[in-house]
């Protein structure tokens, strides 16, 4: 699991891109991203995410994220991409199957 | 009636994006704005200066400026980016997002500067 604190943009995206990538470099297949504590994410930190989910199923992966209410779940509403992602609203879902 | 009027201009690299987000906030809150409205405000004015920032050591200036109007709030954010690293990213276009959120987001390109515009009505 990886807990993202704070705020994701252009600036800080390149610091997850490279966590997740060496995450899956290292043979993670199951990764649950928790957004809980996060503040901000724009479209960079979805660039990030889905770029994570692209390379997570070339490896017959699965990325989940944890993501409950608030700024963030509304930026992947409104880009229709809580319908690309699968979103739990608690840890426990996530990480349970 | 006169607008109130703010301005900010900082340095096109994206550690300041931050201060973007705070100033374009504290103002959406000012002009009464619930807090949904100014995460949308703050996201919008975000990608905006995204689109105009280069890599550290870059020399542009991005300009966001507000007005305070009678009937309206308006967020005009000026720098040098044409948006052409959207294409590179693989999440939504930076464009589209504002759009989505401030459908009324006008783009205008004119002597090297592009000019990202959107407004909010007042009193709902």
């Amino acid at each position: 699991m990886l807990d993202i604190v704070g705020e994701v943009d252009l600036y800080t995206a390149p610091a997850l891109r490279d966590r997740i990538a060496s995450l899956i470099d290292g043979g993670v297949r199951r990764l649950v991203v928790n957004l809980e504590e996060v503040g901000f994410l724009d479209s960079s930190g979805l660039g990030v995410l889905i770029g994570a989910l692209r390379r997570l199923k070339e490896h017959d992966g699965v990325l989940r994220l944890v993501c409950n209410e608030g700024s963030t779940l509304k930026v992947l509403t409104v880009t229709g991409l809580d319908k690309v992602f699968q979103i739990h609203t608690d840890l426990g879902s996530a990480t349970a199957s | 009636m006169t607008a109130d009027s703010f301005f900010l201009e900082i340095p096109a690299v994206a550690v300041y994006l931050g201060t973007a987000r705070s100033f374009s906030s504290q103002i959406a809150r000012h002009a009464g704005f619930d807090e949904p409205t100014v995460e949308d405000v703050k996201l919008a004015v975000s990608e905006a200066c995204a689109g105009s920032v280069g890599p550290l050591g870059s020399n542009g200036r991005v300009v966001v400026r507000s007005s305070l109007e009678p009937r309206l709030v308006a967020f005009e954010v000026e720098g040098t980016g044409d948006f052409a690293a959207d294409g590179s990213q693989e999440g939504p276009a930076r464009i589209d997002l504002i759009r989505t959120l401030f459908p009324d987001t006008s783009f205008a390109r004119h002597e090297g500067l592009t000019t990202v515009r959107f407004t909010l009505p007042l009193g709902g």
